[in-house]
């Protein structure tokens, strides 16, 4: 292993990242919820904008390889293992998000003894189940029986539609709300187009940084094919929300309220980014075959579309939360951690507001950081690293950057 | 305190420590047992119901029933014994506040010594023993060297009421003639026989319910009289139309039948207005004019004095059961002696004796005319279009019985006043509104003074201990040579009762001592030497601490809690003055329940005369008077108390100023064309508020909760001067300035700004309202019966960002 | 059956907040957070009006939970401990609450509060009900009805204690409760309708 110094500091980085986090939590379990930015107004913030991320990248990786097994598209199963590696890393990072969400972890262990089975969140802390336990048994299938096995295609014939009922329940915890923006039926099948472009975006940057440490192949040949997925997935994602917004803003009544404050209001630089730089400019850029090809240019555009979702995730949650449905000062009790220290009439929010706290933030990288760290561990040790012939590696490294002349 | 000096900040801080420990134990309550423990009731604690009263700023003395567990205040309801009727038992906002206010982080815990200068608000805490001495050894010195007269006693109604010995044991002079509440009444009061010059209304507001119309002006009943507000609702359920006439969209305005907005302080033109369109529509009620009221009444033209039975020894001031006024009889085409006439005239000009003399009616008709009160100019005046006033003057002269309220807090609070006063009495006379269901004139805020009470026995103390002369009115104590040297405050006196507070300060400066009695520490503490901690209404050691009278109940204040931190209660802190100070010692109570006692047992009201203080104890403290059935309709009885015995309408006394009849004048400062105006072009308008009476509830952390100090402003007038929401603003003029954040409210004026009074320095980011205020004297000051009434909101300002 | 709702005549609530205070205590409800409040509708500033001086409005709006017989927070609860109980109520078994504040995304009227940090007490002890749980944090909690009140037959503290009598607790399944009178005769709106929560809580005026 050429890189084990650089991995080692890797690691240790990761690893320092991750203790902090850790430690950010146990001071968030030992001082409440009221560390983080979160108020009865914006009752949710960043840990749920994490969550919803998380659940739609790991998409990619049980698309990509599950299709491979189930449409029989061979060139896929090249980048098999390492897809797989990613989704499980990353649903296990959305389940962390929303254990850390709860104000009363210790709790949690009531919604199994007791569940109420017409809550959204039950449905998604079992889909989120069986869809992690899915991605083990691919795992432990493709790495003792090879991808081609018979327990692989089986599974990935599960694998499948749990990856889009992942998506569509997740949404439902929003959509299926009828006093908030959320409310709409194409809540689901943004979720699902937001997680496939997000998900195979994180992939091709993974796995681009895979092939660059020489820890696998991967051609450009596939690279392009994936790519032209992402544009699809791109353009089905822009449809899909120019859809909604069309709705929305059509009746000029009280969505055009929540679209004057996405378009112009708080939540406007995370609408405009995803629009222009997490739909338009991706898409421009992979439409072309051409620019399919340059690494460089497929990277931009991929990191382009994981921060554009990101954004939308954000805006999405936190544009419901601004203004309560019945308003009128004072407002609601804030029960912020600013309003906490404030005494008197600084309790209220007569609309509300959000900023994440450095606790918040520190929690989400290490939360990341932990995850990165599991996906270095996994991949080092599942990828067959050593095989991977130096010489094979240097053609390839040229290939990727005579495309990217 | 020895050695040890604590400034009151360092104090102050020393509590927020212990405060900060208390709620570190609160906390550790909740969780203790970690995290796995289920969220638990407090089921095993030690549980006593106490019964006491309320408020006596608002006058509602509500009858509270508090639940103690563990000794701290858990639950505060309005009193349920069986016989306290629905109608009053009213626990309101800030009964519910005090659950954390008795607590408060402003209470006076410990005897307080000033350590800093006087007014700097600088203390160090000290033991009673010490503060007695203080008091013993510097009260003593000014006693020797000028005598007990130069001690004034005086305080705020909520706390003075308390301590009812004080002053005359004592032989202190006391604040009489404070210039409060006594506005309108200068003008209103000697028509209608109210000596008191408060003019409150009996009817009380429980007869609403039985009128047509209701005018209410310049008054924010609903807010201002929570606990007897209940009854406005109740007349519009009725069927009475209400109209509230003011400045600003208050609570009030928006939930009576009509609005009218009005300039500030022309409540006066608004009347003489109407007066006219009465009189021109002949809207007003011959009858009851001509047997009840004045207006027939002889008047020499030239000379503009009354004429008598007997000329020659009449006197402005002389009854007319003393020497009769003389009325036109048309039966007999001659002047008779008023209660002869069988048909007196109430308009006409006649010839008695080669002088000419007209009817009170016709003196007032042509005086309306001389002075142009059309519909028109009242509305030039007021702003108020001529149709609504004329609609307004409709209503209440035919849509009978009508009332018309006027309340203290707005039209009272101007230099003109009295006029407004005398012509709101005017518009009662000429329509008969006043003396029947239905129908009254005044001042309707707090159930209280209207209702029903009954008088208790006063402790009988030794003849030598009287109150000394007063040497003048309070407000001019302050800038007029006197031999005033202390100054014993009971409650925020020095905030509250005067104007321009600069002048205050100055005055205090100069005083020789200065003692304050308080429950909590109020901007007058400040200024004080020795700082006394009294008890909250909350606190005895004893099973009965005082008594009271009000709204219809006789009411006790019985224990809830023992006394909190080193505060002592009322009695027992006269019994320590005394004791100090060698005086009265063995003639105070004893005790609270033998003064209690004594106050039921030896009183000659004939209400009380079924009741003893154990039966009102074994009743949960309160008990109805027999009559609180009825409304209470005294109003009649006291015009018998008027010169003539009927509703005076022609005051000779004020015929110096011009003003025998009501002559518009404007307000002060307010005035249109007052120069001052383009310096400071808006008023300065001081409003109440249902979460604070005066400045009590200022410091209560529920109530800050809802409401924190600062001043709004009409959006236009705040975009006119560049201010945005939240800014924070000075306010100042000639006499001072404060500074505090402002916010935009379309229910302000127009060239008006709006701020709750009693609001303390504490809580405002620099200064004080009473820096601001108009603390004049009235050009009237003379003959006004009560005085001048400080004209607070005849104040001008201007607004800048700070 | 029992159907316990609360009926707010807003013609005679003039925002004093008597049953904000009222709720806070007999509820012990910590510093900063409220169960029930009075708010001036649409106004940015408390006590304000709607519209250019002079031609103003002002309504006030006492709102709490709303006691929806379809609660959208009641649904969405992952452990059941948001619950309707017999008499209608909705209630919280604090015992239950995980923190996950589903429901406070759910709830359309913003009545739910949730216990972010320890609750702090100005008065540095517990006071209300004996009866009423003390809430740790992470838990939500919200308006109960008065549950302890209204088991033992009294009625809500911000009931009993209105100033103005503008609230009015009874049972809707008894026909001749005053409540179900005035839902006979008078007109009656619930909030937020066009969401068909179907509140137990009705505003007249």
């Amino acid at each position: 292993m050429q890189t084990s110094s650089k991995y080692k500091a890797a690691l240790g980085v990761l690893g320092v990242l991750t203790v902090a986090g850790v430690a950010a939590w146990i001071y968030q379990l030992m001082n409440g919820l009221g560390v983080t930015g979160m108020s009865n107004g914006t009752s949710w913030g960043l840990y749920i904008t994490m969550f919803m991320l998380f659940v739609g990248l790991s998409a990619g990786g049980l698309i990509v390889a599950s299709s491979a097994s189930v449409f029989h598209i061979e060139k896929f199963k090249a980048v098999s293992l390492p897809a797989i590696i990613l989704s499980t890393v990353c649903i296990c990072c959305a389940g962390l998000f929303v254990l850390i969400d709860l104000g009363g972890i210790q709790r949690v262990w009531l919604m199994f003894i007791g569940p109420n089975f017409l809550s959204p969140l039950l449905w998604d802390v079992c889909v989120i189940t069986i869809y992690l336990v899915l991605n083990i048994l691919y795992l432990v299938f493709m790495t003792k029986y090879g991808v081609e096995s018979h327990q692989v295609a089986v599974t990935s014939r599960f694998a499948l539609p749990a990856a889009i009922l992942v998506h569509s329940v997740t949404a439902w915890i929003f959509g299926l709300q009828v006093a908030k923006e959320w409310y709409t039926a194409i809540m689901a099948p943004i979720f699902v187009a937001s997680a496939m472009d997000s998900g195979l975006a994180l992939l091709l940057i993974v796995l681009v940084a895979l092939n660059a440490a020489g820890w696998l192949k991967f051609s450009r040949d596939l690279m392009q094919s994936l790519a032209g997925l992402l544009a699809t997935c791109i353009a089905v994602d822009a449809f899909f929300i120019g859809c909604e917004v069309l709705t929305m803003a059509y009746p000029g009544a009280s969505g055009a309220e929540a679209l004057a404050i996405m378009g112009a209001g708080a939540t406007a630089p995370f609408f405009w980014f995803e629009i222009i730089g997490g739909l338009v400019v991706p898409f421009c850029v992979l439409v072309f075959a051409k620019n399919r090809a340059n690494t460089g240019l497929v990277v931009f555009s991929s990191v382009l579309v994981v921060l554009g979702v990101l954004c939308k995730r954000i805006w999405l949650l936190l544009t419901s939360f601004v203004v309560p449905n019945v308003y009128g000062a004072p407002g609601i009790p804030s029960g912020s951690s600013a309003a906490a220290h404030a005494s008197g009439t600084g309790m209220w929010a007569v609309t509300s507001s959000y900023a994440p706290t450095w606790t918040e933030l520190v929690i989400v990288v290490g939360v990341v950081s932990l995850g990165a760290l599991a996906f270095l561990v996994m991949a080092r040790k599942l990828l067959d690293v050593k095989a991977a012939p130096a010489e094979a590696k240097a053609a390839d490294d040229a290939a990727v950057a005579g495309s990217a002349a | 305190m020895g050695e040890t000096t604590v400034s009151r900040r360092g104090f102050l801080k020393a509590s927020a420590t212990v405060g900060a420990l208390g709620l570190a134990g609160a906390a550790g309550m909740t969780t203790t047992g970690g995290w796995l423990a289920p969220a638990q009731a407090n089921a095993a604690a030690e549980e006593y119901v106490g019964y006491t009263f309320h408020q006596n700023h608002c006058t509602g003395h509500c009858s509270l029933k508090c639940t103690v567990r563990d000794g701290r205040l858990a639950l505060i309801e309005p009193n349920d014994a069986e016989n306290y009727q629905k109608r009053y038992r009213i626990a309101c906002v800030r009964a519910m506040s005090e659950i954390e206010h008795v607590y408060g982080s402003q209470r006076i815990q410990t005897p307080l010594r000033r350590v800093g200068e006087r007014g700097e608000g600088k203390f160090e805490s000290i033991t009673w023993d010490e503060a007695l001495a203080d008091i013993k050894e510097n009260l003593g010195a000014i006693w020797d060297k000028y005598g007990k007269s130069a001690v004034v006693v005086g305080g705020t109604s909520d706390v003075k009421v308390r301590y009812p010995h004080l002053k005359q044991i004592f032989n202190a002079q006391q604040d009489g003639r404070t210039g409060i509440d006594v506005g309108v009444g200068n003008g209103l009061g000697p028509m209608i026989g109210d000596s008191s010059s408060f003019v409150i209304c009996t009817s009380e507001a429980r007869d609403w319910a039985r009128a047509k119309t209701v005018i209410l002006t310049s008054t924010n009943f609903l807010e201002s009289s929570v606990p007897s507000a209940k009854t406005f609702f109740e007349a519009k359920e009725a069927g009475a139309y209400i109209v509230s006439v003011d400045t600003h969209f208050t609570t009030t305005a928006g939930k009576a039948n009509q609005w009218v907005p009005i300039e500030p302080g022309t409540d006066g033109a608004l009347f003489l207005g109407m007066v006219s369109a009465i009189i021109d529509n002949e809207w007003y009620d011959p009858e009851s004019m001509k047997t009840g009221t004045a207006f027939p009444f002889l008047v020499d033209v030239e000379s503009g004095t009354l004429l008598r039975q007997d000329p020659a020894t009449a006197t402005a001031k002389q009854k007319g059961s003393e020497n009769p006024f003389m009325v036109w009889d048309v039966a007999v085409g001659a002047p008779v002696p008023y209660e002869e006439a069988v048909d007196p005239a109430i308009e006409g000009t006649f010839d008695i004796d080669g002088r000419t003399y007209a009817t009170e009616f016709e003196l007032l008709k042509e005086s309306q005319k001389k002075n142009g009160y059309t519909l028109e100019w009242a509305s030039k005046v007021t702003t108020i279009d001529p149709e609504v006033i004329e609609d307004l003057a409709r209503r209440y002269a035919c849509d009978t019985p009508a009332t018309l309220s006027l309340g203290w807090g707005g039209s009272d609070k101007y230099m003109n006043a009295d006029i407004c006063g005398h012509a709101a009495g005017v518009l009662a006379a000429l329509t008969g509104n006043y003396g029947k269901p239905g129908a009254s004139v005044g001042v309707h805020v707090g159930g209280n003074y209207s209702g029903w009470s009954a008088k208790l026995a006063g402790w009988k103390l030794p003849d030598e201990y009287k109150l000394a002369t007063q040497e003048m009115p309070s407000y001019s104590m302050r800038y007029e040579d006197n031999g005033v040297h202390a100054y014993i405050a009971l409650g925020d006196m020095f905030q509250q009762h005067y104007a321009n507070m600069n002048v205050t300060d100055q005055w205090l400066k100069s005083l020789d001592y200065v003692v304050y009695v308080d429950m909590y520490h109020t901007t007058s503490a400040d200024w004080a030497d020795i700082v006394l901690p009294a008890c909250t209404k909350f606190e005895t050691p004893e099973e009965c601490e005082s008594l009271k009278v009000a709204y219809g109940h006789l009411l006790g204040q019985g224990k809830v809690l023992d006394p909190l931190f080193d505060s002592k209660t009322d009695l027992e802190i006269e019994r320590l003055l005394a004791k100090t100070m060698g005086v009265a010692v063995d003639d105070l109570p004893k005790s609270s329940y033998e003064f209690c006692d004594y106050q039921i047992a030896k009183s000659t009201d004939k209400k009380l005369a079924d009741m003893t203080l154990d039966k009102l104890l074994a009743n949960q403290c309160v008990l109805p008077l027999p009559c609180v059935d009825e409304i209470r309709e005294e109003y009649a009885s006291q015009i018998k108390n008027t010169l003539s015995g009927r509703f005076d309408v022609y005051q000779e006394a004020r015929l110096g100023a011009g003003q025998a009849l009501p002559v518009y004048e404007d307000p002060e400062e307010l005035a249109p064309d007052n120069p001052l105006r383009d310096t400071y072009p808006l008023q300065f308008y001081q409003a109440r508020t249902k979460f604070q009476i005066h400045s009590m509830f200022c410091d209560a952390a529920w109530m800050k909760e809802l409401y924190e100090p600062y001043l709004e402003m009409n959006p236009q007038d705040m975009e006119a001067r560049g201010l945005e929401d939240g800014d924070v603003v000075e306010v100042f003029n000639d006499r001072g300035s404060m500074k505090v954040p402002v916010r935009p409210s379309a229910m302000v004026r127009p060239g008006s700004t709006r701020i709750f009074e009693g609001l303390w320095t504490r809580d405002m980011i620099e200064g004080n309202l009473q820096c601001l205020t108009n603390d004049n004297l009235s050009p009237r000051d003379g003959i006004l019966p009560a005085g001048t009434s400080t004209a607070f909101q005849d104040t001008l300002v201007e607004v800048r960002k700070a | 059956m029992t159907r316990m709702a609360l009926a707010i005549n807003t013609e005679r609530c003039i925002g004093c907040q008597t049953c904000t205070l009222a709720c806070k205590m007999q509820n012990n409800v910590p510093d900063g957070m409220l169960w029930n409040r009075v708010i001036t509708e649409g106004s940015d500033i408390i006590d304000g009006a709607q519209g250019v001086y002079p031609d103003l409005t002002r309504s006030y709006l006492p709102i709490a939970c709303q006691h929806c017989e379809n609660p959208a927070c009641l649904k969405v609860c992952p452990t059941g401990a948001t619950y309707k109980d017999e008499q209608g109520r909705i209630e919280i078994d604090y015992d239950n609450c995980i923190g996950c504040r589903m429901c406070m995304a759910a709830c359309p009227y913003n009545v739910r509060v949730f216990n972010w940090s320890d609750p702090v007490r100005g008065t540095g002890a517990n006071y209300g009900d004996k009866d009423v749980p003390v809430r740790p944090k992470g838990v939500v909690e919200k308006c109960s009805l008065c549950k302890e009140r209204t088991d033992r037959g009294q009625e809500p503290m911000c009931v009993q204690n209105c100033p103005y009598e503008a609230r009015v607790f009874g049972d809707l399944d008894d026909p001749d409760s005053e409540i179900s009178k005035i839902l006979r005769t008078r007109n009656t709106r619930t909030l937020l309708d066009h969401y068909g929560t179907n509140p137990s809580v009705f505003y007249f005026a």
